[in-house]
Order: C-alpha cells, then sequence, then structure tokens
C-alpha cells in the first residue's frame, strides 16, 4: 500500500501538470479521485490494511488526495483561462464584414412627412379627414367659389372624366364636405392625393400630394393662419422658421396668401434651394371666403376660418433634397431603399 | 406681364428707391414676381457713330468695306451685316471692347482689308434678339456719344400672371403704378388724357344687337393718319414689355393697352363695306380671316363685329384680316369696347385663340376703360404726329347700363377679427385711400366707395375691403399667434388608422418596400392581366393615349415595377396602399367607389432558390393579419375573375365568411408577357374590411399550469391531401387536448412514393385541470394515426 501510495504521488501530479486539455484532466480526476479511482479504492479500502499501518496509510492518501485536487482545481482554472484567452485571440475574426440584415423594407418618403405633419397637426386638435379623388365639379370648383367660365380654372389645369366629375386638382373639396358633415369650431386637415392635367418634368407632376388644413371657430384671423403654419414648420424643420405673407389669388379664400419661409438652407443668405432670395414659397392659404361658408351652411358673420392647402413633394424634396419630383411615383428600389 | 420701370415713371417718380426693394414691397404687397431684368447698360467702348461709306469688299463677296465716323476720327470697318449703308448711325464696338457675349474687339486685317471695331447687332449688343443685320439708330442719335449713355437703361419686372387673375386694373402699367405710389407714399399724376366730346349717333352708327352680352363700345373717326414706323422711344418701352413694334397704329394701340390695361382695335376705314358697325352674334358656319391669317367658322355663341358685308372682327379676341391697317391706310376706326368676359372668354375657348385681349376681357374690364382708351389714344397720336384728327365726336354705345357706383360698409371691428391686429379708423381710411377708395367715417364704421376698376368682380364685400387693408399695411406687420381656445380631441378614422399599421408591419416587419404609383393604369398593363373587358374610370383628356383609364385595383402598376427592378436586384418585396376606382359602383353624388386597397409583391430572378413565393406572400398575409388580430384563413376559392394569378396557386383570405382579400402566385403567361426574367407572387387586401375586422377577438388567456406533452408523428399521403384537412383531423381525433399543431417538414423524393409526400407534424397536448399521463398521450396518437389513415389514406413513415 505504502508502495502504491508512492507511486501515485510521483505519478499524479506531473500528469496533471501536462494534460493539454480540460477533457484529459477530467480523465485524470477520474483515474485517481472517482468513483473507482486509485485514492478512492486506497481509501475506500483501508479497513483491509493493517491496523498497525491503517493510520500511516490513512493519513498518506488523505495528503495526497488533497494534493491532487488542489493539483487538478489549479490546473483547472489555468486550462479555463487558457480556452478563454483562445477565445479572445482570433486574429481571423473580421469586425468589417458586413452584418446579417434581418429584410428592412422601407416607408416611401411621401409616407414619412405625411405622417410627421399629420402628427404635428393632430397634436394641435385637428382632426385627419379624407375624400374622394374623382370629384364632382360642384365640390372642386363650383363650392369654393369658382364658377363655370372663371379664368381661375385655368389655373388648375383639370383631367375630365367622361362621366362628367373631375380628378380633384385640389384637396380644398374636403373643406366643403368637413363644413357639411360638422359644426364649427372644427379644425381638420384632409391628406391626399391630387391631379392636373400637365406635362411632367423635373419639378411638375401630373400626379401629387397635398395637405389640406381647415379651422372654423369665432374669431380666427391671419394671425391664427401664421402661428399655426409657422410651428408646423417649427416641427417639421426642429428649429425656429421665420414665416411671411405674400397676397396670393385663391377664389376660395379671401384675403388669399401665399406662404414664405425663411430658408433653412442658407439662414437668408442666398443658396440654390431658395434661389438666392432668402425665402421659399411654401403653400397657398388665407381666410376662408364667406360665399364658401355660406356655400357650406356656415354663418360667415358668426364664424370665420382659414385654410391651407401644401404640397407635400415640395416639402419632400427640400427636407430630403431630392432633386427630381419624379423620382417619387418611379418604383426604384434604389431611390426607396434610401428612406 | 411685364412692367417697365422707365414707363412707370411717367407716373409716379420712384427716383431713389433700389429696384430690389420695388420688386421686394411689390410682391409682399400686390403681385408676384418672376424675375427682374436690367435693358440696356454702360456698353463700355460702344460708341454712337456714322456710317460715311459702305463698299463691296474687295476680295469677299459678302462682306463689306465701310468708312465709320466716330465723332473724333475716322476708321475703317469690315462688316458683314447686308443692311449697312452710308448715312447710317450706328453703334460701333470700338478696339478694345469687350462685347456681352465675351468677344474681344480687335484691330484685324480681314481678308486683307484693316478693320478697326466692329458695328454691332441687336444680339451682339444683348438688347434683342434681331441678328439679321445691324442696328441701326435713328438719325438724330449723336455722333460720339457713348452708346449706353444714348440708348439708357431700364428695369423690368416680370408678374406672374396668375397672381393678378383677380384684378383687371393690374393688367396695365398705370394700375401698378398705382399700387407703387400707395406703397412708397409717392404722388400719382393722373392719367392723361384728351378732352372728347361723345355723342350716341355720329358719321358712325354703332348698334349693339338687343339683349347681347356687350356692356359697351366706343367708335372714333380718325383721319389723317400716315402708317410708318413708330418713334424710337415708343418702339423701345414696347419691346421692353415683350410687344413687337409693327407700325406706328398697331403700336400706338398696344402701347394704350399695356398702359391701361385696355385693348382697343384699329379698323382701316377704306375697307369697311358700310359707315355702320353692328356687335352681334355670329350666324351658324359665318366665316372670317382673322389677323393671324386663319380663316375660322364660327357659331351664334361667338360674338362679332360686323358690318354690312359681314363679319370683320371677333368681339373682344382678334380683329379680321379684310380691314387691316396697312400702309396706305388714311383713315381708321378705333373700337375700344368693353366686351363681356364670360362671352369672350368661352369664345377664345372655342376658337381655340388666346390673345393679349382675351387674356384682359376675361377679368372683366371697367367700362370707365373705354372712354378712357380713346382718350389716351387721341392725345398721344396728336403728340406723334399733330397731323392726325378726330373726323367727329365719338359714338358711344352701351348694351346695358351703367353700373352704379358701389359703397361697402367696413366695420373696424371685423378688421381686428379678421387680421387679428388692431388698427385705428383712420389708418384704415388711409390705406385704403392710397389706392383711390373713397372713404367716410361713422360710428366705428367706414362707407367705402370702390373705384369703377375694382368694382367689376374683385371687390364685393367687406372682406375684400379687408384684405386691401391687410395687404397696404402689411400681413407681415401682424404677429403670429397659436389659435386658443376650446379643443375637441379628433376622433380617428379606422381606415386610416389600419393603413398606418399595414404601412409599419410591411416596411418594417415584412421587409417590403413602399411605392406610390399612378392612378391611371395603362392599356398595356390592363390587358396584359385580362382586364380589358372590366369596367374603367375612363378620362375625357389623358397625358397620353395609352393612359386614358383609372385602375380597378393596384395589380397592373404593382406588376410594371417588377422588371424594371430586376434588373438591379436578385429579390425584393414591394407594396403599395392606394385606390381603385369602380365606375359600376356609383354613389348618390354619381362618384365611382372608390376601394382602399392594400397591395404587395415578392419577386425573385428565376435563378435564385427558394420557397414556392406562395408561402412567402402568404406568410407575410398571416403575420400581418396576426399582428392586427385578424383571424383568417386562406382557402381555395374560385378566383376566375383574378386572371393574373396562378389557378392552383392561388387562396382567398376570408374571415368569418367575409372576404379579405386574396393572395398567389403570378400566371406564368402574364410572366412571360411581362418579360418578366423570374417569378413572383402578390396579395391584395381590401383596407376597409380589415379595419372592421382589426381587433377582434382579443383578450387574455392564462398560460397553462400543467406541462404540456409534444409528440412527433410523420405520415406520408397523396400530394392531393391538404394540410389545412389534417390539421382538422388531428385535432378532432384528440379533442380538446390538442393544444397546437405544427408542419415542420415536407418531404418527396428518396424513399416516398411517386404521387405521394411525407407530412411531419409537431402535436402539443393539454390539459387545463392535470398533467397528461404517458398512457393518454399514446392514445391520442394511435388515435390519430387511425384518423388519419381512415381519412387521408396516410401511412405512418417509420
Amino acid at each position: 500500500m505504502q508502495d502504491k501510495l508512492t507511486q501515485i504521488e510521483s505519478e499524479a501530479l506531473p500528469k496533471v501538470a501536462a494534460s493539454g486539455s480540460l477533457s484529459a484532466l477530467r480523465e485524470i480526476e477520474l483515474e485517481y479521485l472517482g468513483r473507482k479511482g486509485q485514492i478512492t479504492q486506497i481509501l475506500r479500502n483501508i479497513s483491509q490494511v493493517a491496523p498497525a499501518d491503517r493510520k500511516v496509510v490513512g493519513q498518506g492518501a488523505n495528503r495526497i488526495r488533497q494534493a491532487v485536487e488542489s493539483g487538478i482545481a489549479e490546473r483547472r482554472a489555468a486550462l479555463e483561462e487558457a480556452e478563454v484567452q483562445k477565445q479572445l485571440s482570433d486574429p481571423g475574426f473580421d469586425v468589417t464584414r458586413p452584418g446579417i440584415h434581418p429584410g428592412r423594407g422601407s416607408q416611401h418618403p411621401l409616407t414619412q412627412v405625411f405622417r410627421q405633419l399629420e402628427s404635428i397637426f393632430s397634436s394641435m386638435g385637428f382632426e385627419i379627414l379624407d375624400g374622394p379623388e374623382v370629384e364632382t365639379d360642384y365640390y372642386n370648383f363650383q363650392a369654393l367659389n369658382i364658377p363655370e367660365h372663371h379664368p381661375a380654372r385655368d389655373m388648375q389645369d383639370t383631367f375630365y372624366v367622361e362621366s362628367g366629375q373631375v380628378l380633384r386638382t385640389h384637396t380644398s373639396p374636403v373643406q366643403i364636405r368637413a363644413m357639411k358633415e360638422r359644426q364649427p369650431p372644427l379644425r381638420v386637415v384632409a391628406p391626399g392625393r391630387v391631379f392636373r392635367y400637365e406635362v411632367t418634368d423635373a419639378s411638375h407632376e401630373n400626379t401629387f400630394h397635398q395637405i389640406e388644413g381647415l379651422m372654423v371657430d369665432r374669431n380666427v384671423s391671419v394671425a391664427n393662419l401664421t402661428g399655426v403654419l409657422q410651428h408646423m414648420l417649427r416641427e417639421v424643420f426642429e428649429r425656429e422658421v421665420r414665416v411671411r405673407l405674400r397676397p396670393g389669388y385663391f377664389p376660395f379664400v379671401e384675403p388669399g396668401f401665399e406662404l414664405e419661409f425663411g430658408c433653412v438652407f442658407c439662414e437668408g443668405s442666398g443658396c440654390k434651394v431658395c434661389k438666392q432670395g432668402g425665402w421659399i414659397e411654401l403653400l397657398g392659404c388665407g381666410l376662408v371666403h364667406p360665399n364658401v361658408l355660406r356655400e357650406s351652411g356656415v354663418d360667415p358673420e358668426e364664424f370665420t376660418g382659414f385654410a391651407f392647402g401644401m404640397g407635400v413633394e415640395r416639402l419632400a424634396m427640400m427636407k430630403y433634397g431630392i432633386n427630381d419630383i419624379r423620382y417619387f411615383m418611379s418604383g426604384d428600389l434604389r431611390f426607396l431603399r434610401q428612406f | 406681364m411685364k412692367l417697365s420701370l422707365n414707363w412707370i415713371q411717367d407716373f409716379v417718380d420712384l427716383s431713389g428707391i433700389d429696384p430690389q426693394e420695388i420688386k421686394t414691397r411689390l410682391s409682399l404687397t400686390t403681385a408676384e414676381i418672376e424675375g427682374i431684368e436690367i435693358l440696356g447698360g454702360d456698353f463700355p467702348g460702344v460708341l454712337v457713330a456714322e456710317v460715311l461709306t459702305a463698299a463691296p469688299h474687295p476680295n469677299a463677296d459678302r462682306l463689306r468695306l465701310t468708312r465709320v465716323h466716330t465723332g473724333t476720327e475716322e476708321v475703317s470697318v469690315v462688316c458683314g451685316a447686308p443692311n449697312v449703308a452710308a448715312g447710317q448711325k450706328i453703334a460701333l464696338a470700338t478696339v478694345g471692347t469687350v462685347m456681352p457675349g465675351g468677344l474681344k474687339i480687335k484691330k484685324a486685317k480681314i481678308r486683307g482689308e484693316e478693320s478697326c471695331g466692329m458695328i454691332c447687332s441687336e444680339v451682339e449688343l444683348g438688347l434683342g434678339e434681331d441678328s439679321d443685320g445691324i442696328l441701326v439708330l435713328p438719325e438724330d442719335a449723336p455722333v460720339g456719344t457713348a452708346f449706353g449713355t444714348y440708348w439708357g437703361r431700364d428695369v423690368v419686372l416680370d408678374i406672374d400672371n396668375k397672381s393678378i387673375t383677380h384684378r383687371p386694373d393690374l393688367w396695365g402699367l398705370y394700375g401698378f403704378a398705382r399700387e407703387l405710389a400707395a406703397i412708397f407714399e409717392r404722388p400719382l399724376s393722373p392719367y392723361p388724357i384728351s378732352d372728347l366730346e361723345l355723342v350716341e349717333r355720329g358719321e358712325v352708327a354703332i348698334e349693339i344687337a338687343d339683349g347681347l352680352r356687350c356692356h359697351r363700345y366706343l367708335g372714333a373717326l380718325f383721319d389723317g393718319i400716315r402708317v410708318q414706323p413708330s418713334p424710337t422711344w415708343m418702339q423701345r418701352r414696347l419691346e421692353a414689355v415683350g410687344v413687337r413694334a409693327i407700325n406706328n397704329i398697331v403700336d400706338l394701340s398696344n402701347y394704350v393697352m399695356m398702359e391701361l390695361g385696355q385693348p382697343t382695335h384699329a379698323f382701316d376705314v377704306a375697307k369697311l363695306a358700310s359707315p355702320r358697325i353692328i356687335v352681334r352674334q355670329a350666324r351658324p358656319g359665318e366665316k372670317i380671316v382673322t389677323l393671324d391669317g386663319i380663316e375660322r367658322t364660327l357659331d351664334e355663341r361667338i360674338q362679332v363685329i360686323a358690318d354690312d358685308s359681314g363679319a370683320i372682327a371677333l368681339a373682344g379676341v382678334m380683329g379680321g384680316e379684310a380691314t387691316e391697317i396697312s400702309e396706305g391706310t388714311t383713315s381708321l376706326l378705333l373700337e375700344a369696347a368693353c366686351f363681356d368676359p364670360i362671352v369672350t372668354r368661352r369664345a377664345s375657348g372655342r376658337l381655340g385663340l388666346r390673345s393679349e385681349a382675351v387674356a384682359r376681357f376675361e377679368k372683366d374690364l371697367d367700362p370707365d376703360w373705354s372712354e378712357l382708351a380713346v382718350r389716351r389714344f387721341d392725345q398721344l397720336a396728336r403728340q406723334l404726329d399733330p397731323g392726325v384728327r378726330l373726323r367727329t365726336a365719338v359714338v358711344d354705345a352701351w348694351g346695358r347700363e351703367r353700373p352704379a357706383t358701389r359703397r361697402i360698409a367696413l366695420r373696424v371691428s371685423q378688421v381686428e377679427r379678421k387680421l387679428g391686429v388692431s388698427l385705428p379708423i383712420t389708418e384704415i381710411a388711409r390705406l385704403l385711400e392710397g389706392i383711390a377708395f373713397q372713404t367716410e367715417a361713422r360710428d366705428g364704421e367706414l362707407s367705402v366707395t370702390v373705384p369703377s376698376f375694382r368694382a367689376t368682380k374683385d371687390v364685393n364685400h367687406e372682406d375684400d375691403l379687408i384684405e386691401e387693408v391687410g395687404r397696404l399695411f402689411g400681413y407681415n406687420n401682424i404677429p403670429p399667434q397659436i389659435p386658443t381656445g376650446p379643443v375637441t380631441p379628433p376622433t380617428r378614422d379606422s381606415v386610416h388608422e389600419v393603413t398606418r399599421r399595414v404601412q409599419d408591419i410591411l416596411a418594417l416587419a415584412g421587409g417590403y418596400h413602399e411605392v406610390y404609383d399612378y392612378s391611371f393604369a395603362s392599356d398595356e398593363l390592363i390587358a396584359v392581366c385580362g382586364l380589358e373587358d372590366q369596367p374603367h374610370l375612363r378620362l375625357k383628356n389623358s397625358i397620353a393615349s395609352n393612359l386614358s383609364r383609372l385602375r380597378r385595383t393596384l395589380v397592373p402598376g404593382l406588376l410594371g415595377f417588377l422588371q424594371k427592378n430586376l434588373r438591379f436586384e436578385r429579390e425584393f418585396r414591394l407594396f403599395q396602399v392606394g385606390r381603385g376606382y369602380l365606375p359600376e359602383h356609383a354613389n348618390d353624388e354619381g362618384l365611382p367607389q372608390e376601394t382602399r386597397e392594400v397591395a404587395g409583391v415578392w419577386c425573385r430572378r428565376a435563378t435564385e432558390p427558394g420557397e414556392a413565393l406562395f408561402y412567402r406572400v402568404k406568410g407575410t398575409v398571416e403575420a400581418l393579419l396576426d399582428e392586427l388580430q385578424i383571424r383568417a384563413d386562406a382557402v381555395d376559392q374560385d378566383l376566375t375573375g383574378l386572371p393574373w394569378l396562378h389557378p392552383s396557386r392561388s387562396a382567398a383570405v376570408v374571415t368569418n365568411g367575409q372576404p379579405l382579400g386574396y393572395l398567389g402566385e403570378l400566371h406564368p403567361r402574364l410572366a412571360h408577357e411581362l418579360d418578366l426574367e423570374g417569378e413572383a407572387a402578390l396579395f391584395v387586401l381590401n383596407l376597409r374590411a380589415l379595419a372592421e375586422a382589426a381587433g377582434q377577438g382579443q383578450s387574455f388567456r392564462e398560460p397553462a399550469r400543467f406541462p404540456s406533452s409534444r409528440l412527433d408523428i410523420s405520415v406520408i399521403v397523396p400530394v392531393t391531401e391538404r394540410v389545412a384537412s389534417l390539421d382538422h383531423s388531428i385535432r378532432q381525433a384528440a379533442a380538446p387536448y390538442v393544444a397546437s399543431v405544427r408542419l415542420f417538414d415536407v418531404y418527396e423524393g428518396r424513399q416516398i412514393p411517386e404521387g405521394a409526400r411525407s407530412l411531419s407534424f409537431e402535436i402539443e397536448f393539454q390539459a387545463e385541470d392535470r398533467t397528461l399521463t404517458e398512457e393518454e398521450i399514446s392514445g391520442f396518437q394511435n388515435g390519430i394515426v387511425q384518423a388519419l389513415e381512415q381519412a387521408h389514406h396516410a401511412q405512418l413513415r417509420g
């Protein structure tokens, strides 16, 4: 027994020290300390040792067991550390390789601009409405104070449907529909598609999008109109924006304006976007014409209102620096993927 | 319309004001200005000179050799223009001059002859478009003067005509002079006119036919006419505002029109068949050759000016060739009339003939202007040629009553209410009087008299006056103000909401790219999709002959996007939300039904491997419906009305018996006709139906308390057996303990007989009140296998 122990003592620790992997170490552990391991066997069979030697053998075996155990623990810690170090040292791993995409899609830039506008106006209590794209002459023109033979009809080259209706030339018919269906006070915006019978080029489309705004209440003024639109622009461009009104003629408002805002790209010093003028024309607006209020069943003595109609493509083009309006309808993924 | 600031300064002194300032203030107060143009300039190095001799160049047929006097010296100049002649006053670019185009003039020998300078054409000086020959100056041009000093300088503002559609008074320079006088607070000169006597009947008889819509017609007979070019200053002004000079009579008429805004027309008296002029409806089929040389056939909705022989002019539109002023004209009849705006506009539309006159009459002119125009014409004509004289008093015919003076009450309180700024009544009065309104104050109100030239249709009620006050006060002096007052929380439109969610799900989770497409469907795509027989909304006027129909569905347009993207992409997904137009379902207003659709397509090159695309789009639709909490099934229904679908690889999407839409692979024939080098599958869902179905059955179920058990079963079944019915049988066989059935493998090929396939299901069993025992599970297994064998010819796979 003594000899056996001596042999174990001389063999085991060098073996532990020489083990090259955690699995090899586990083998060694089992060989000496496992259920049928050599040291375990000695300790288990201690009763067969002569009583005189029993104490010495027992103490020796326990000492060797502790030595092997701690040797293995130490070696295990070293091997584990080496394993971690090995994982950490991986010169072939290339962090510059492209990531694996989950397959991203995109929302159309106009959808994105519409969303932003809708949320800005919603936060000011405006309800979002829509209306038909194929409209009657009445809603598209007559109710908006544009009778037949009015020269203003030339301003909006119109697509006519064979059955006598028109493709709406603006979102303004929704003003009338809103006022006829609801009682003032009201605040609505109507995003939507409009059509003009005209030749397309980099800045003209026969199909484009507008957002119409209408607010009717007891004392709505020009100051309110500029207040609301200035707030909108501040939100869209995320900074203070100056606005100004120029007289503009639209038969359904009186007075009518073109709203301009101080160029946010050059801070007014003149650039390509504002054509060196420092101001960018954005939309047509005004106070709702009394004839239009009356036609919609609203008493112009009691109520006043403002309305505006803004081209969404124009805003998107400015926001993203898009130089040709025709991209929006191109269905070209090289364009769409950028949004 | 163009404004010459030199011309405007006949009426208001703008000295000391920068043209840019004029442009800005005018555009903020009155009308949109598209551009500003500087005419003339300094022309350093260019002199007024005289041609002394002009002889053929000895060595070149097309060149001429001239001697030119510059005021200080005599030089030789070779000139290529055919119209150069001795005695002419010309513009000479001397040696060293750099022309506007960048050309530097050098002393040179041209074909052996010395040339010291260049005789300039209009184009070379940047003054016009006439490059036919050199610019010949009037005889009185002072030789030796710097050309820039002689020619002068003008600033021209280009007005956007759309912005003055409602302002007949701004279709002449004098109207703008009035605005500028008010803006810069400078005095406005009265309009210069002569004194004339007006009579109802004179040597010329003028009749306006009964019931005709023609407000007023003045005729004035002038004798002593000599037709010749107009003076340079007049030509120069007309050219500055974009009117070509023709002869002194036509120029004079145009000059008055550009200045006042009132068109006039001159007839050659010698060419009139009678001294009687009638304004009447055209007779059906009546013909006239207009000044542009085109014969036009008329109808009774067009008004004409006629003498006894027939129509001699189209009222308000264009004169006739037969009575045109020509070189031999010695007497003329000047027409200055106030034609009806609608009649003029309609005639112009019917004849497809626009003119400067139409552009003005259709705006509704002041009847007083007819008279002003005759008096201005008379004054100018005599100033230019003292030989001109009016033969008799001017005949003045009215087709209706002279309009009454318009007075409008303007409440100061309304000004504040509408503009959002408080103005004293005296300030309001001052602003209005600046543009020729008269005011009288009483009790917080102004009684405002509208000048006749603003009263035709522009200024009718109080709001119109508030607009005048606002713009003259300056809208930009009104501080912006966020509206206050109660706000009702906006209600949300369910279709709009569901559309947003669908866009989010498809783009953000589904990997689809959103496209926008035109509402027009091309004939080609309609034909390819087999929609030829379906009713389409048709346009009367389309941008192209193949785009005269509106789409019924988003599908054709979406298919049109496939091949062009396939050139750059191996595989991609697109979707669109939009409307289809169904003329067969018209509403009370006669409007077609507008459907709300979302359509998506998954497309890949033929060379790309992968699952059948049907299952791709089906997965998309399932995920979408799941997210919207809609329980729906894809069912095998007859979809022959949708000929773009693969007949056996397509299915209807149904919830509670209500259709939501459909999905399927593209019919292989269509792929061929679209020249698609790939395959595609698509889905279409109705957004209104989605909005109605969304959110149904959304309630919490407590997770099971006891563990569930799982079992895998693989069976071999004929390929005609459907997974949905196997699923159903499995659930039936072990009801109510089947918690889920998941198909995890489909296999055809080796070891599986022809015409059959292997399906592998993972089945989860669950009881609510206990843990199921192994015996129970094995009982379920036997029951399921038996059911599959009996109902589906299934064979358990080892």
